[in-house]
């Protein structure tokens, strides 16, 4: 398959995008509403939350609480994942309750966590790890149960130790399920987080959107609502690259450009 | 340099095995190896060749009767024996270069980074893809494949190569270049190898002793020498007498062991 030039491929991506912004600056500013504000408006309101406004530290916040509960929740569900997957016994014995705890709404936790841990980060991280571990878990669980035989034989024929085979085979060969978990669990992660800060927060880009929701600077509400929907776009964003560049081995197969890779040597 | 040490003889005595209260898949099978011979394991699909590789591999225990190396009774995968599977694509460790997957073996034991990948590299070199160190699987070809798989057993310096239909899924130009490969590592390593095959003519072209498994459960209905010298090659071999005899005689007793078992 041949790439397409850089320029051509985001024009191609974006093109419904940059459409959609262009008719709502225009329509929003032919026919301004107390709740559809002017987009310029908004996009100003961003730039200047940015620039010396609270917006940038709002981000932050949320962002470092996002990022330290999926990696709670990442060490958590591949740690345990591994364990059940490797041990037949304790899969029987726990994947009832697994199920249980899975289907459990997360946000339904909130209050209690709140109640327990206060209104700092604690229980936004919590929350979040709570919400992470179990896709991250689940595709462990899967990814390593599904290990091919040949591959254990050969670990097994060639003597290889415990922690390496783990390291080396049992992990690798699960990689790509355990990322996609990681993935369910970024988009999990981000809605039980603005829910959180929504609850009972100080700081927080959830926390903003209400507040500003609730003093009706709905240009602020709107602001808050956008950098969210352009955060998550990222983070998704960042993940595939994560993912392309763990799994290049993965990947490569799949892309049909063997003798072109080969030639390298 | 890959070191390997002289192969220590391989002993199999009143080997039976079963798989829980079923009848047994194979029973009673003798067999040696001395050090540098070629053995083929020849039969019927089905008769239960690769659960007796298995067994002689260590990868599995027998419901009676044991595998020896030496006087060294087999309980477990030996060091001395480096194992070839029949599905080179799924032994390969996808995510590893060739050098890796040649090299982890030896990472198992402990060996250090550079020492390892000396060891792989001379390994890769011996089986002829000494360009081909830094690519993945997936960016080799089938016999490639199995030529990493073999060097992977090299590297572990295993002085035995079991191997299971190791050619069964290669073209047949590659699979005729693999073959003299496994002739050549014999005679400059001076490898034990033990071949499972189902196709006669690979057996009695790589074989000096040709092992015939047959009827339900499988035993050794027959032993064969073959008396083709240590130098082979594909095409003057092949026209010999001896070849013929060999192999008009193997085939027989396939058919005959297969007969009183009622199957088509």
């Amino acid at each position: 398959m041949r790439r397409a030039h850089p320029v051509r491929r985001v024009l191609g991506e974006l093109w419904l995008v940059a459409l959609l912004v262009a008719v709502l600056l225009v329509a929003t500013a032919l026919a301004p509403s107390l709740y559809f504000p002017p987009l310029g408006e908004v996009l100003a309101a961003i730039a200047r939350g940015f620039v010396d406004g609270p917006l940038l530290g709002h981000l932050a916040y949320s962002l470092g609480n996002l990022l330290a509960g999926l990696a709670i929740g990442a060490v958590a569900g591949v740690s345990i994942g591994l364990l059940l997957g490797m041990s037949e016994l304790a899969h029987r014995v726990v994947d009832p309750a697994l199920q249980l705890l899975r289907a459990t709404p997360k946000v339904a936790l909130i209050p209690l966590l709140v109640a327990l841990l206060g209104l700092g980060a604690e229980p936004k991280i919590a929350i979040v790890a709570l919400a992470a571990v179990w896709p991250i878990l689940l595709n462990t669980v899967d990814g390593v149960r599904g290990l091919e035989a040949n591959a254990v034989d050969v670990a097994r024929a060639f003597q290889i130790p415990l922690g390496l085979r783990i390291r080396r085979v049992i992990l690798p060969a699960a990689l790509p399920q355990i990322l996609a978990g990681v993935a369910i669990a970024l988009s999990l992660g981000v809605t039980v987080l603005v829910v959180s800060e929504m609850y009972a927060a100080t700081q927080g880009i959830g926390f903003s959107v209400l507040q500003s929701g609730r003093s009706f600077d709905i240009v602020g509400t709107w602001a808050g609502t956008i950098v969210l929907g352009v955060v998550g776009y990222l983070l998704n964003l960042a993940m595939l690259a994560v993912e392309r560049r763990a799994l290049h081995w993965h990947h490569g197969p799949l892309d049909g450009s063997t003798e072109e890779r080969g030639a390298r040597g | 340099m890959t070191t390997t040490a002289a192969p220590p003889t391989l002993h199999v005595d009143g080997l039976t095995m079963a798989y829980g209260a079923s009848a047994p898949v194979f029973a009673d099978v003798e067999l040696t190896v001395a050090g540098g011979e070629i053995v083929c394991i020849v039969g019927p699909s089905g008769v239960g060749k690769t659960t007796l590789l298995r067994c002689l591999s260590g990868l599995l225990q027998p419901r009676a009767g044991e595998v020896r190396l030496d006087e060294a009774r087999v309980s477990g995968p030996p060091r001395e024996i480096g194992l070839v599977f029949q599905d080179y694509s799924r032994s390969l460790m996808p995510w590893m270069t060739a050098l890796d997957n040649v090299a982890f073996p030896l990472q198992g034991r402990g060996v250090g980074r550079s020492e390892r990948d000396a060891l792989a590299d001379a390994a890769l070199a011996q089986v002829g893809l000494g360009h081909a160190a830094s690519r993945y699987p997936w960016q080799l070809s089938g016999g490639m494949q199995q030529r990493v798989a073999i060097a992977r057993a090299l590297a572990y310096g295993a002085p035995i190569l079991i191997m299971d239909e190791p050619f069964a899924s290669v073209d047949a130009q590659t699979r005729l270049e693999l073959e003299d490969l496994v002739l050549e590592l014999r005679r400059t390593l001076g490898l034990s190898v033990v071949i499972v095959t189902h196709d006669v003519d690979e057996a009695v072209y790589l074989s000096d002793r040709i092992v015939v498994l047959a009827q339900s459960p499988a035993r050794v209905v027959e032993v064969l020498d073959v008396e083709l010298g240590a130098a082979r090659d594909q095409l003057a071999t092949r026209a010999t007498a001896e070849f013929s005899r060999v192999r008009t005689a193997v085939l027989t007793h396939i058919r005959e062991g297969t007969r009183p078992a009622g199957g088509s």
